[in-house]
């Protein structure tokens, strides 16, 4: 089965994972920029990672036949520093013209403060200027209820068009207001922590498939990429069609980011042949 | 997994007698040990209305503030 990977850092990892998730069906991952560990003191350094994730990682992830996409911006961990954002941000849209850049995430809040609500709002504004496509990360544990609420009013009042908008680390309190506004929702799946495998598809389950992306983020931390094969496989196991799972994990991925052109990998459909009649084995 | 909340709050309670100032009573009015508990305790209600995750998240959520936040 073919997999998209829509959440995956790449510099994180090693390239024997690169080279087991070909193996297992992965045929494209997106890499969204994100919060080193920690906090960067120069905008240069954020430049560098975006050199680093638009312009190496593809040529790691080609070596196994696997497409790579990123997107750039400044993660709401280290949006509480205006001075260096707003540097940061002053250099996005030369990095939105490179091939293989396919829009502006994982923004959005963290502890939502009101720096990282301004930095928030102003990479939202730079993405719809340049028709960007917008990736967006909500808090964790118990910021996440308050933070996901937040990040709907501040979207409420600007012109966004929820088709090209996920909004990403949703969880049983907080998918329903999401999927209701519009947007695209994202599960991210963790060993440990978070989303598991069984909540992702119990949520699937509820609300549907449609508009939907599951992905396992395979970050720096604990985590693994493979909780995504263990989500898929807990799907099947629960009796959903290949054809539903291809939708989901391949054909949803490639609908949300092939608005960007640049995405050209294109939902697929099962076909099963029928017999020829009387063919037979051997000559 | 029932059995590993069991051993955290078992644990929990050894790690209290051993402290040096301890009265040999684990203390309850450790705000999050509580929130444990309220949680165990709306768990174990049989006929839920509402998914029991959301719930658990929900009042994970209701119950820390932090400062600074808008």
């Amino acid at each position: 089965m073919q997999i998209i990977q829509p959440h995956f850092h790449g510099i994180a990892r090693t390239t024997e994972d690169y080279r087991r998730m070909a193996m297992s069906g992965v045929v494209a991952v997106a890499e969204p920029a994100f919060w080193a560990g920690f906090d960067r003191w120069y905008p240069e350094s954020f430049i560098d990672y975006f050199r680093q994730i638009s312009e190496f990682e593809p040529i790691r992830a080609s070596w196994f036949g696997i497409k790579h996409y990123c997107w750039v911006g400044v993660n709401p961990k280290e949006a509480d520093n205006l001075s260096i954002a707003r540097q940061v941000i002053s250099r996005l849209p030369e990095f939105l013209q490179g091939p293989t850049v396919i829009g502006v995430g994982e923004v959005g809040l963290h502890k939502s403060t009101p720096n990282e609500c301004k930095i928030f709002e102003e990479q939202v504004d730079l993405a719809i200027r340049h028709n960007q496509l917008l990736l967006i990360h909500t808090p964790h544990l118990e910021d996440k209820l308050h933070g996901t609420k937040r990040v709907l009013e501040i979207l409420r009042g600007m012109p966004v068009d929820p088709e090209r908008v996920w909004i990403d680390h949703v969880e049983e309190h907080t998918i329903r207001m999401v999927k209701d506004a519009g947007f695209w929702v994202g599960f991210t799946l963790y060993p440990i922590t978070k989303c598991s495998p069984r909540r992702a598809v119990d949520m699937v389950e509820r609300y549907g498939w449609e508009r939907t992306l599951v992905n396992s983020s395979a970050d720096w931390g604990p985590s693994d990429p493979f909780t995504l094969h263990e989500c898929i496989l807990e799907y099947r196991r629960r009796g959903h069609s290949l054809q539903e799972a291809i939708e989901l994990f391949h054909n949803n991925p490639a609908r949300f980011l092939g608005q960007n052109p640049k995405f050209d990998i294109r939902p697929v459909v099962v076909e099963v042949q029928q017999a020829a009649s009387g063919a037979g084995v051997g000559a | 997994m029932l059995l590993e909340i069991a051993a955290t709050l078992d644990r929990y309670d050894d790690a209290v007698r051993r402290h040096p100032q301890s009265t040999g009573t684990p203390s309850i009015e450790d705000p999050r040990l509580d929130l444990i508990y309220r949680a165990v305790e709306m768990l174990s209600r049989r006929n839920a209305t509402q998914y029991r995750t959301e719930q658990l998240l929900e009042l994970f959520s209701a119950n820390v503030r932090e400062p600074g936040r808008v």
